[in-house]
């Protein structure tokens, strides 16, 4: 079991710097606003057929952030073409 | 009640007491103790006083009932019992209809002879490492009931370290049978990613949810282990692979095994005692091997983004409909995974692959890595910060930190309570390659058989 409320979740679990920040690409979402990572959060729950909460919102931006750094700690470097990665069920005779 | 099931087995089938004897003082410990610990949910009297006397029958016929024969256990309250609801710490389970039959774990260990005596304490669907449930109360560590006893499967270790049941069961997905068998000080097996059946027990992040046993003592362990195995078509992740019995090899030494002590991410962020306990152990061993999982710190993040999201789509509908049903903190943990953008998780399932093949190369060299089992001593109740190898730590989060990098990847883990004169408990978590569960048994007896390892029992032993 996980606690993504924890703060050390806030911080990467480690020192290494998320790869893709580090490429330059786009800060992710955990950098976006309150305000513009509630409207997110509200527009994404609709396409599911979920209800935040109104109290429970700033709980669920929180670990969503904490989420969000977490896994920049695990973004591949930016390459032309991905390794054959085994993600589809794969049938070996 | 606080025979190890081995000897209590013994004695029943020997005819030095009954089944009903064993199942009433199990009950009667329970009684007495569990106001205190908090470790039950609900005890099932009747159904167990029906099945000792079943046993007793037999025994009297001149049956041989099975190895576990008149053995009390008890189960982590997601585990079906037939007739009872399956309430998995949560409020918003309790009002489903009761469960049709038995956990195929429950199943197998009745089997071999054992009776269920109960269902335990839990953190609300398994997602937390302390067993403080807003619902059922938190569960006490029965060496200090100030501290906490662990969870997710807290009342599963606190049962046995309090001497209520020789035996329990738990699940594990993060390190949910070893970080309380670690805080309580017994003996916790989490073994290889679909080794033992899950069938009836309610999943949490199914691409790691495992169960398995924990009991006073490494041959109670390994006897309740065995009972369990073997392939059932009822779970889609059972593996067909033959039942590997460790009971008898289990006392065969640890010649010729590679043993290696932990190195690296296992070799820091954590008390300077569980350290030098691992070191201990390591030294007991007579090796000087060090061995470190390359990419571990990348598993660890691993687990929780997967952990998070895989756990929120199973609770998905529950969100739907009953949001304040919920313990706040699961509630608001859930929903954000729900929300969580599909990247996030594919690129955990990537960086876990590649997580997973690093480690098995260490494997190729190594029978057995020996890591501390958690980064400190059980943390008082309600504690939320602690200080940690210069580190302030919110302890929730941080007692998987040795456990998840394990548990991500499927790879088999055995926690050993170590024996000192520390006022709490201190365990070593040993790990080894998938399916070499007995490599792991056989260390465990080793450490057990030279004094180094054993459980912590309050109350007399028998």
């Amino acid at each position: 079991m996980t606690d993504a409320t924890d703060s050390e979740l806030k911080q990467p679990p480690f020192s290494a710097t998320p790869r893709r920040e580090a490429a330059g690409a786009p800060p992710a979402a955990g950098d976006l606003s309150d305000d513009a990572l509630d409207a997110m959060l509200r527009a994404t729950a609709a396409t599911i057929r979920l209800a935040i909460p109104p109290d429970c919102l700033a709980g669920v931006r929180e670990n969503l952030r904490a989420i969000i750094k977490t896994a920049g700690a695990l973004v591949e470097p930016e390459a032309p073409s991905h390794r054959m990665d085994e993600l589809a069920p794969v049938y070996r005779a | 009640m606080t025979a190890s099931a081995h000897a209590l087995a013994a004695s029943v089938q020997a005819g030095r007491q009954t089944a009903s004897q064993a199942v009433e003082a199990s009950l009667a410990r329970i009684a007495a103790s569990d106001a205190r610990i908090n470790a039950f949910t609900r005890v099932t009297s009747e159904r167990a006083r029906k099945r000792a006397a079943t046993l007793d029958r037999r025994l009297a016929a001149g049956e041989r009932p099975g190895p576990l024969v008149g053995v009390p256990f008890a189960v982590k309250n997601l585990f079906d019992i037939a007739g009872e609801t399956t309430i998995a710490g949560s409020r918003i389970s309790a009002g489903d209809p009761p469960a049709q039959r038995d956990a195929t774990a429950i199943v197998r260990l009745e089997d071999a002879g054992a009776i269920l005596v109960g269902a335990l304490n839990m953190d609300e669907y398994a997602s937390g490492f302390t067993t403080e449930n807003s619902h059922y109360g938190v569960t006490r560590n029965p060496h200090d009931p100030s501290r906490l006893a662990g969870g997710s499967s807290g009342g599963s270790a606190a049962a046995v370290a309090a001497g209520m049941v020789p035996l329990s069961l738990g699940s594990d997905t993060n390190g949910s049978i070893r970080v309380p068998s670690a805080l309580c000080g017994v003996f916790g097996l989490k073994p290889t990613y679909g080794r033992l059946s899950r069938a009836g027990a309610q999943l949490f992040a199914e691409s790691f949810d495992h169960i398995g046993p924990i009991a006073g003592c490494a041959s109670d362990l390994a006897l309740a282990y065995d009972a369990m195995q073997g392939f059932d078509a009822a779970d889609a992740v059972c593996a067909p692979v033959a039942p590997d019995p460790v009971s008898a090899c289990a006392d065969s030494g640890v010649g010729g095994l590679r043993i290696a002590l932990g190195d690296g991410y296992f070799a820091r962020r954590a008390d300077a005692r569980a350290l030098a306990v691992a070191m201990d152990v390591a030294r007991a061993l007579g090796t000087t091997l060090r061995a470190d999982l390359p990419e571990a710190e990348r598993g660890w993040a691993a687990s929780l983004v997967i952990t998070l999201i895989e756990g929120s789509s199973v609770h998905l509908p529950r969100l739907r409909t009953r949001p304040h049903d919920f313990d706040p903190m699961t509630r608001d943990r859930f929903l954000a995974g729900a929300l969580a953008p599909a990247e996030l998780y594919l690129n955990a399932q990537r960086a876990r692959r590649r997580y997973r093949e690093a480690a098995l190369r260490v494997f190729e060299t190594i029978d057995v890595l020996i890591t501390p089992a958690v980064p400190f001593e059980a943390p008082p109740i309600g504690a939320e910060r602690i200080r940690v190898a210069g580190e302030s730590m919110n302890p929730r989060g941080m007692l998987g930190l040795f456990t998840q990098p394990i548990s991500v990847i499927g790879l088999p883990a055995l926690v050993v309570p170590i024996l000192s004169d520390d006022a709490l408990p201190r365990a070593v978590q040993l790990v080894a390659a998938p399916w070499n569960e007995a490599a792991l048994f056989r260390v465990a007896r080793a450490l057990e058989t030279a004094g180094v390892a054993g459980a912590r029992i309050t109350g007399n032993r028998a």
